[in-house]
């Protein structure tokens, strides 16, 4: 998330950011009641790092199974691309079909990519005046008891349907090998851009940069103001 | 029947102060038609989902002419675009506009910001908006807060410099007002000018206009 954000801000260089997450954490939405999203005694019980993100986007748990890809441009970098929400949602739908194609019912659904109607990949965006940030959080596999940590949104895709996590989502690496994922992200990139790789150890994440991530972690005081900001009827029932 | 008589003589007043210019945005890629409806309080962009209009589309403006009749303006839109599959962006006359898609209404040297309804209907379902505190100082072109829809989130900059002296904290709890209300419930910041010289280097409305249906024209 730091990375991401520090190769938005500053100008002119477009950026892909493929990371694997190592650790679990839960990457929130903005909005004013994380008790609307998390089972929140039981992330503070299991002391589960909660960062509210600086992109849209709703709230995921992400660990060592999950792939993130972000494309970090400028506003002229894709020629003919209006810098809106759907616009670049299309245009991504359109390179990740070229990794997915054949591997099973590769969809853009509503906002998410799915396999028939199981999820796999949320998007999330970020668009300023002359920049725009889209990225995604792929399932590449998933620790199922991670997923109780977080309730069933209020606001959920209409295809949903109420299902809960073990029916709504899914795993890539049932659908494809991992090379062929990795691999396949990288081959549809270059169709659009001329790449350069970068190793990990080579970016440099200066603390001298001028730059101040809205991104930030929450912290215990504010965690368990939300269990006191939950309504009482909600607590009965979840405990 | 008095109410009938008086239904009739605000038709004919109404359908006099009704004009439509006609654009055509690249026939053989798009086949919709822009029209641009001018009314007492600004413009309203429309654009036709299920097909072609032209200058001579009278049902178009006899729809547009039986809503004007019943309801005020922004509604009369709504009804019109509930009966045929319209995408109507609204412009309002008095305002000055940036490239970046926000408004500014001046009165004295108080700015009043927010986002248009061409944004808002880009963005989607605003769900949440970052506000600057009061007091902060904001510079042209420069970001102060920020709108976040269902799946990105969107700088929003100041078309003016100054320092913000109010805030609609309304939006902390109905962020959605910027998409039913773009130029009125849903304001964001209220900026006292430090320079109104600035001004000058904004849209007016039919340049804004035109400036959207450039961008569009161009995708």
């Amino acid at each position: 998330m730091k990375l991401t954000a520090q190769c938005f801000r500053p100008p002119n260089l477009t950026r892909a950011v493929l990371q694997l997450t190592l650790t679990c954490l839960i990457l929130m939405q903005r909005v004013l009641k994380a008790w609307e999203l998390l089972e929140v005694k039981s992330v503070l019980r299991d002391k589960i790092p909660v960062v509210r993100r600086f992109s849209g986007g709703g709230t995921v748990i992400v660990d060592h199974g999950t792939v993130f890809v972000s494309f970090v441009c400028n506003k002229d970098s894709v020629p003919s691309l209006q810098p809106y929400p759907q616009p670049i949602m299309a245009w991504s739908s359109l390179l990740y079909d070229q990794v997915f194609h054949g591997a099973g019912d590769f969809k853009l659904r509503e906002n998410d990519y799915v396999f028939g109607n199981r999820k796999f990949g949320g998007n999330a965006q970020s668009i300023i005046k002359n920049r725009w940030i889209h990225h995604t959080s792929f399932l590449w596999d998933y620790d199922e008891i991670n997923m109780a940590y977080l309730k069933v949104p209020a606001r959920a895709p209409k295809y949903r349907m109420e299902r809960n996590h073990s029916e709504f989502i899914c795993r890539v690496k049932d659908f494809l090998p991992r090379s062929a994922f990795i691999e396949g992200i990288i081959k549809a990139a270059g169709t659009h851009f001329s790449l350069r790789f970068v190793p990990w150890d080579a970016i440099e994440l200066s603390a001298a940069a001028n730059f101040m991530p809205s991104s930030r972690m929450l912290t215990r005081q504010e965690l368990k103001a939300a269990i006191d900001a939950e309504p009482e009827s909600l607590l009965s029932q979840s405990m | 029947m008095a109410l009938r008589l008086w239904a009739s003589r605000a038709a004919s007043q109404l359908r006099s102060s009704l004009h439509l210019r006609g654009y055509a945005t690249g026939l053989k890629q798009r086949p919709e038609h822009f029209m641009v409806v001018c009314c007492m309080v600004g413009f309203h962009r429309v654009k036709c989902e299920g097909g072609y209009i032209d200058e001579a589309h009278t049902c178009l403006v006899d729809h547009i002419h039986e809503a004007f009749i019943a309801y005020p303006c922004a509604e009369s839109m709504s009804s019109v675009s509930s009966q045929i599959e319209l995408t109507i962006c609204q412009f309002i006359k008095d305002l000055k506009y940036t490239d970046s898609h926000e408004w500014v209404k001046v009165e004295g040297n108080s700015a009043t910001v927010g986002i248009t309804d061409h944004a808002q209907h880009h963005l989607g379902d605003v769900v949440y908006v970052e506000l600057p505190e009061e007091g902060t100082a904001v510079s042209q072109g420069g970001a102060f807060g920020a709108v976040e829809s269902v799946k990105a989130t969107s700088d929003v900059n100041s078309p003016v410099s100054g320092t913000v002296t109010h805030v609609n904290r309304e939006l902390d709890g109905s962020p959605a007002l910027i998409n039913s209300s773009p130029y009125e419930k849903g304001w964001i910041i209220k900026v006292e000018m430090s320079n109104s010289a600035e001004l000058k280097t904004l849209m007016d409305a039919d340049r804004y206009t035109k400036f959207c249906e450039e961008e569009d024209a161009k995708h």
